[in-house]
């Protein structure tokens, strides 16, 4: 793996060095009084009107453009408002600094005849960086997203975020709104074109879902604002795909979206037997842009997926928005969605486990074919209110179906050490059911430090949920070591499921202004909220058996139940805070200290058809938490935010828990209850730290993270495992251990050089889970000790628009070890090498591939993965030709691994397997009545 | 009859022609340059000595005495105090005051005047009108605080004092014995709805008033507050005024108002009528017009008249300006277009806010950084040294560049 990095590494750094480049300088001034002119724009393009690079003049008129090429001729463009502008052809001399001095007269330009509007690419407008699209010659059908890889400070990374000075644009409005009813910007920048784009701002915004919240440094997000040009504010653009291949693959997809200065209409669906995901409509949206220059190549038949499922979804999504003011603090939007989606499901399984046993290890087979059908129908409204960055009104409400049918067939069998068949168990599964909820939610927060009296956040949640399942199971459970341990059953389940649900919060941000009037109380910031939530859940489980003799189903007393649950809870909380700021013109810094004081008080009670069931229980915990939250910013260079909290709180065992409703029909997970349960004490200790770049002059952009969590449980829930040594069934038994921990790190580092229009992106992110579980395994005590570390490099190099390398390596590493003497202990590595690249090729050809190599030491041989695609877009760039050749090498394996307490598991999985497919899609675009094309102004030679 | 009629209209002629006030062309943004020494007549650098331990940056603001100029380090919540010949007289820290207070000089006590309000108390704009309302109240007092430094104290110490009726009033000193309240706002609280921009006092009694508006429901002044602001004239008995949304500069002779000067400016720049009389929904609503028309004219704050040119200020909706307007050819400069020279080895000595007039002269403070970053040598021409030791960082030393304009 190495030396293929450094090998790319040597080739991309030839690359680079091997383009020779020359300087140009020099200095614009006033012709008349022969002073420098400040921000005077100075831009490069070449013959072809494309612009190689731009520059604004320092204070003393200066300036300095680098790594011109010095094969081609060029064309020197200096330029100010209301001087006429000096053009003059050039060519670059290697190695040498060339010198262009210009002195400007004001006036019109004859030439024109009309007054030169600099377009200046980047300009500061107050505390806006505006980004003028019509400085940035491009091809006609470039994307916004395109654009912005042009942008000095402005990175586009390769998941389609976006930083600009190292800073996460974490808003994406257009004209002032949400664009498609979503603020994720790839919708926005990869769909609408340059052409149509008037200017993008970029700005700081309060974070309005902070309102009414304790404020920080934090909630100061970056805002990108993309204006269009009134021609363009009514438009459509979308993707139409068929596409059939060999072994009966298809897929057929729709995303079509309409908007106009106030409404907008978003049509998706499709249907795919391709393990494709395409539930979601949001994401639908997200995945089928019409950007070409670098095309995700992961949105494609997932080969990992188990099973081999056919999916189907169609939904729409509409945005009417009631104002027409073009801001985002003033909102007054509804959004209606509906979407069906299924699934049809193929699954055959294998699961081999080497159980953890003390003196009987036991190998366990387990193999399964399951056909699955799922149903999804789901309807959505959404009303938003604004009307300043002081408050804010939501609500929200939602109705979902779902139906599913399925049928598993299940074979287990047991063998110990010697490969000798300790038992086995059949189990025959017919499923249907359907279920339904329906959930309502209100939220209003105010916060205005002129009516402290008034600042208030109400949060009120509904909801109701039922459901009607039956299962048909037969399970034959046969023991070869002791024939009177053979049981067989065939039971039919039917439950009936109803939940309500009720809660609100109520945080009174006015409180210290009721409490102390004008009192300031040494800044001292006081809250009190209030919560309460009621929630009735009732359950009822008919269960009967087949009586083979009689030839009727019978009712079994033993397991037929019907539960009520309604607990009732109320927590009043006391909230304390305490800030220190320091600022300067260099920096600035603050921290806050805030405390939690939280009674809460809880109510359950529980009717059963099961006498010991009938439990009704009350509890008061008195919980406390509190955080620390620091930033420091230092003005163009780096800003960086941290905090550490710590909270306490406590669980109470389920009655479920206490006393659980045993059904033996899975012979090797046959679980009981413990009505001596206690309650747990939770200790959790949190940190998270951000870090980025904020240089406007440096080439590089820098971010990390830090997130990690410790959690120390007194009287933990956990399990007292037997494992019956002749049949190889298994019991647990709840019991409370001492205590338990688990700590967990995730962590993020991402660095990003422009290259002039190339660029270079090093992403790397991990995570770190280690927890430790008391437990008794055979009645030996023992401590799981269970540790995964998972670490992703990925390496982007773009070269311009033309080439686009990947390559990424992975790491996963997970052990279990027992503390018990005789129990064994596991250990599971892997590692995937990935590449991937995107060659685009004049006449609108793009070829791009991906290759995947999988090593696991669970595994007997090396696994690959090789896809490869060509597109050819044609009708004016409006259709799309595609061609995707999956698995070439037809080696791919759908195998994976696992270790936890229990043991090591390799689970083999039908998937897809090697096909070739051939795709056709269709690109409706249109962005205003005219056809856009490139202005006059733009400077077209 | 037509003998006497003749003499009669040609002194109401000139009496009207009189009462026309001068016009000043402005755009606002006007991309006419100059260099510096177009408008410079004289310059002199004087060296700030700079006491152990502190250093002045550009973001450090200044204010001139009769007999010292102060530089307000308000990150550092400190004063350096210099006599005009850049000696170091002393340091004052403030910090202790709380994050309200500010130094304000006070020519007529000859003071620094620091006043704001108590940080035991958290304060809404509500809130202030009912205090300055009932101020009678003892109860009310405790709400402010003031404290002084004497500048004719050689020992400069903060000392505190009692805040009065005019200081919770917005009341300055404006010349001679008169003092004015210079602020305009709008509530409900207000009980009578008679407002004025302008209230003129004299030994405590006030006595005249001027630009009447409605207090509890004035558009302009719903949603913002504006103040009247006043400026030496090279009349000493007379003061300049300005007030928010008024194209006039107004000049003052003891209690007597009437209009110098009129900026003449764009179209585009002009506020639309519906802005003086239709008030906005809300303060969402009002931002938003502010937002879209960044560049509608608010009020002229500093005005320096000399007799080449008027140095002044201009705040717009959403922008500010900075301005050098010659009176001969009519033409208004940006002071950011205007390029540093030969003359003062390319240092700046117009542009930017630490700029103050007294007496004829500008005093503008240099921050070193400025100093390095843009001095140029000049061929046959020697550096002042202290210059030449900042540009070579051997000294951190502020430069204070004193200048008077052409005329």
């Amino acid at each position: 793996m190495r030396p293929i990095i450094f090998a790319i590494f040597l080739l991309l750094t030839g690359t680079i060095s091997y383009s020779q480049t020359g300087k140009l300088t020099g200095l614009v001034t006033d012709s008349a009084s022969n002073t420098p002119l400040e921000s005077a724009t100075v831009t490069i393009f070449r013959k072809d009107s494309g612009m190689v690079t731009y520059k604004l003049t320092d204070k003393n008129g200066n300036y300095l453009l680098e790594n011109l090429p010095t094969t081609d001729s060029l064309l020197l463009d200096i330029s100010y408002v209301g001087y006429r502008a000096h053009r003059q052809t050039l060519r670059i001399t290697h190695s040498k600094t060339d010198t262009v001095n210009a002195a400007l007269a004001i006036g019109f330009d004859e030439k024109d005849n009309v007054t030169v509007n600099a377009v200046i690419p980047v300009k500061m407008e107050g505390d806006t960086l505006v980004i003028n699209p019509a400085a940035f010659k491009m091809k006609p059908d470039a994307v916004a997203e395109e654009l912005l890889t042009q942008v000095p400070g402005v990175v586009v990374w390769s998941d389609g975020s976006i930083t600009v000075n190292g800073r996460s644009v974490k808003n994406l409005l257009v004209d002032g709104k949400q664009f498609m009813g979503s603020s994720d910007p790839k919708i926005a920048t990869q769909n609408l074109p340059k052409t149509a784009i008037d200017k993008i701002q970029l700005y700081q915004e309060y974070d309005r879902s902070k309102i009414g919240q304790q404020k920080t440094a934090q909630d100061s997000v970056l805002t990108m604002n993309i204006k269009l040009k009134e021609e363009s504010k009514k438009g459509y653009f979308g993707k139409i795909t068929g596409g059939y291949g060999t072994d009966h693959r298809y897929e057929a997809n729709i995303s079509y979206q309409i908007y106009d200065k106030r409404r907008s209409l978003g049509i998706g669906g499709g249907i795919n037997n391709i393990n494709k995901n395409i539930e979601n409509l949001q994401e639908l949206f997200q995945n089928n842009t019409y950007r070409t220059y670098n095309p995700n190549l992961d949105y494609v038949g997932q080969f990992g997926s188990n099973g081999l499922n056919r999916n189907h979804s169609i939904g729409a999504v509409y945005t009417q928005d009631f104002n027409k003011v073009l801001n985002s603090r003033q909102n007054n939007r509804i959004t209606l969605n509906y979407n069906k989606s299924g699934t049809d499901a193929y699954i055959t399984n294998q699961n081999l486990q080497n159980r953890t046993t003390a003196d009987n290890p036991q190998f366990i087979k387990d193999e399964s074919v399951q056909n699955d059908w799922r149903s999804k129908h789901v309807f959505g409204a959404d009303y938003s209110k604004t009307s300043s960055y002081s408050d804010n009104l939501h609500i929200n409400g939602n109705v979902e179906f779902n139906q599913n049918r399925g049928n598993t067939k299940r074979f287990t069998e047991v063998s110990d050490t010697s490969g000798q068949l300790q038992s086995t168990n059949d189990i025959n599964t017919i499923s249907r059911g359907r279920s339904d909820a329906e959930r309502l939610s209100f939220s209003y927060s105010k916060s205005d430090w002129q009516e402290p009296l008034k600042n208030i956040n109400i949060s009120l949640n509904g909801g109701n949920n039922n459901s009607i399942s039956e299962r048909d199971v037969v399970s034959r459970f046969n023991s070869f070591t002791d024939a009177g341990n053979d049981t067989t059953y065939n039971r039919h389940y039917k439950n009936d499921n109803n939940g309500i649900n009720l809660s609100g919060d109520i945080n009174y941000n006015g409180f210290k202004r009721l409490l102390l009037g004008r009192y300031n109380f040494f800044g001292i910031d006081l809250g009190l909220s209030q919560r309460f939530s009621y929630n009735k859940q009732t359950n009822r489980a008919y269960v009967s058996d087949f009586d083979s003799i009689a030839g009727q189903l019978v009712i079994n007393n033993r397991l037929t139940n019907s539960n009520t649950r309604e607990l009732l809870e109320y927590a009043p909380q006391l909230y304390i805070n305490k800030s220190f700021f320091k600022w300067s013109e260099r920096m600035n810094r603050s921290i806050s200290f805030s405390t939690q004081l939280i009674d809460d008080l809880k109510s359950e009670r529980n009717h059963s058809s099961i006498a010991e069931r009938n439990l009704n229980r009350s509890f008061q915990f008195f919980r406390y938490q509190g955080d620390i939250r620091y930033s420091y910013s230092q003005s163009n260079k780096s800003r960086l935010y941290g905090g550490l909290s710590y909270e306490k709180n406590f669980d109470y065992p389920s009655i479920d828990q206490l006393y659980t409703i045993t059904d033996d029909i899975n012979a090797y997970s046959i679980r009981y209850g413990n009505p001596d349960l206690k309650n747990r004490t939770n200790h959790t200790l949190s940190i998270n730290a951000n870090f980025n770049t904020e240089n406007q002059k440096s080439l590089y952009s820098i971010n990390g993270g830090l997130y990690g969590n410790y959690r120390k449980t007194i009287d933990p829930i956990s399990d007292s495992v037997i494992n019956d040594k002749e049949s190889g069934k298994r019991f647990y038994y709840s019991i409370n251990a001492d205590k338990s921990s688990n700590a967990n790190l995730n962590y993020n580092f991402n660095i990003a050089r422009k290259l002039g229009k190339s660029s270079l992106q090093l992403r790397y992110n991990g995570y770190q889970n280690y927890s430790v579980l008391p437990n008794y395994i055979d009645g030996l005590y023992t401590n799981s000790r269970n540790n995964s570390i998972s670490n992703n490099l990925n390496l982007q190099f773009s070269l311009r628009a033309l080439l686009v390398l990947n390559i990424g390596e992975s790491f996963q590493t997970n052990r279990s070890k027992q503390t018990a003497a005789g129990l064994s202990s596991f250990k599971n590595t892997g590692n995937t090498t990935k590449f991937g690249a995107t060659l685009n090729l004049p006449k609108s050809i793009t070829l791009s591939s991906t290759f995947n190599i999988t090593n696991n030491t669970g595994l007997n041989k090396t696994m690959h993965l090789w896809n490869a695609f060509a597109t050819y877009r044609f009708m004016k760039q409006q259709a799309e030709f595609k061609f995707s050749a999956m698995d070439i090498l037809k080696q791919y394996q759908n195998i994976s691994n696992d270790v936890n307490f229990d043991g090591t598991t390799t689970r083999i999985t039908n998937g897809l397997q090697q096909y070739f497919l051939l795709t056709f899609s269709y690109y409706p675009r249109k962005f205003g009545k005219k056809e856009l094309k490139q202005k006059a102004t733009e400077h077209v030679w | 009859m037509k003998h006497c009629l003749l003499p009669l209209l040609f002194s109401c002629l000139c009496l009207i022609t009189k009462a026309q006030p001068g016009k000043i062309y402005l755009n606002p943004k006007s991309p006419a340059t100059e260099s510096q020494s177009r408008f410079v007549d004289s310059v002199r650098f004087i060296t700030l000595e700079l006491p152990e331990g502190a250093v002045i940056s550009n973001w450090d603001n200044m204010t001139l005495t009769k007999k010292y100029l102060a530089v307000i380090q308000y990150s550092s919540k400190q004063l350096l105090l210099y006599t005009h010949d850049g000696r170091f007289v002393k340091k004052i820290s403030y910090k202790k005051l709380g994050d309200d207070f500010y130094p304000v000089y006070d020519k007529k006590t000859e003071q620094l005047r620091f006043y704001g309000s108590n940080k035991n108390y958290t304060l809404t704009p509500r809130d202030a009108i009912k205090i300055e309302l009932n101020f009678n109240n003892p109860r009310n007092r405790k709400y402010y605080k003031k404290y002084l430094v004497d500048l004719e104290d050689p020992n400069f110490e903060i000392k505190k004092s009692t805040p009065t009726e005019y200081d919770v009033n917005n009341i300055y000193y404006l010349n001679d014995d008169y003092y004015h309240r210079s602020r305009a706002t709008a509530s409900k609280l207000y009980k009578d709805s008679v407002g004025y921009e302008l209230k003129i006092y004299k030994n405590n009694k006030l006595v005249k008033q001027y630009f009447p508006y409605n207090q509890t429901k004035e558009p302009r002044f719903l949603y913002d507050e504006s103040y009247v602001a006043a400026s030496e004239s090279p009349d000493p008995k007379t003061m300049f005024i300005t007030r928010a949304y008024c194209d006039t500069i107004y000049k003052i002779t003891g209690d007597s108002v009437f209009p110098a000067y009129q900026v003449v400016m764009p179209l585009e720049n002009a506020l639309p009528s519906s802005y003086f009389t239709q008030p906005f929904k809300n303060k969402a609503e009002w931002d938003n017009f502010r937002q879209n028309n960044n560049w509608m004219f608010r009020q002229v704050y500093r005005f320096v008249e000399t007799p080449g040119y008027f140095f002044f200020s201009a705040a717009f909706l959403y922008n500010y300006g900075l301005y050098i307007y010659d009176k001969k050819k009519q033409i208004a400069y940006q002071t950011s277009k205007i390029k540093a020279d030969s003359t003062t080895f390319f240092i700046n000595i117009i542009p930017g806010s630490n700029i103050d007039y007294q007496n004829g002269f500008f005093y503008k403070l240099i921050a070193p950084e400025v100093i390095r970053e843009s001095y140029k040598p000049v061929a046959g021409k020697t550096a002042p040294a202290a210059i030449e030791a900042i540009v070579n960082k051997k000294s951190n030393a502020a430069i204070l560049a004193v200048f008077n304009m052409k005329n």
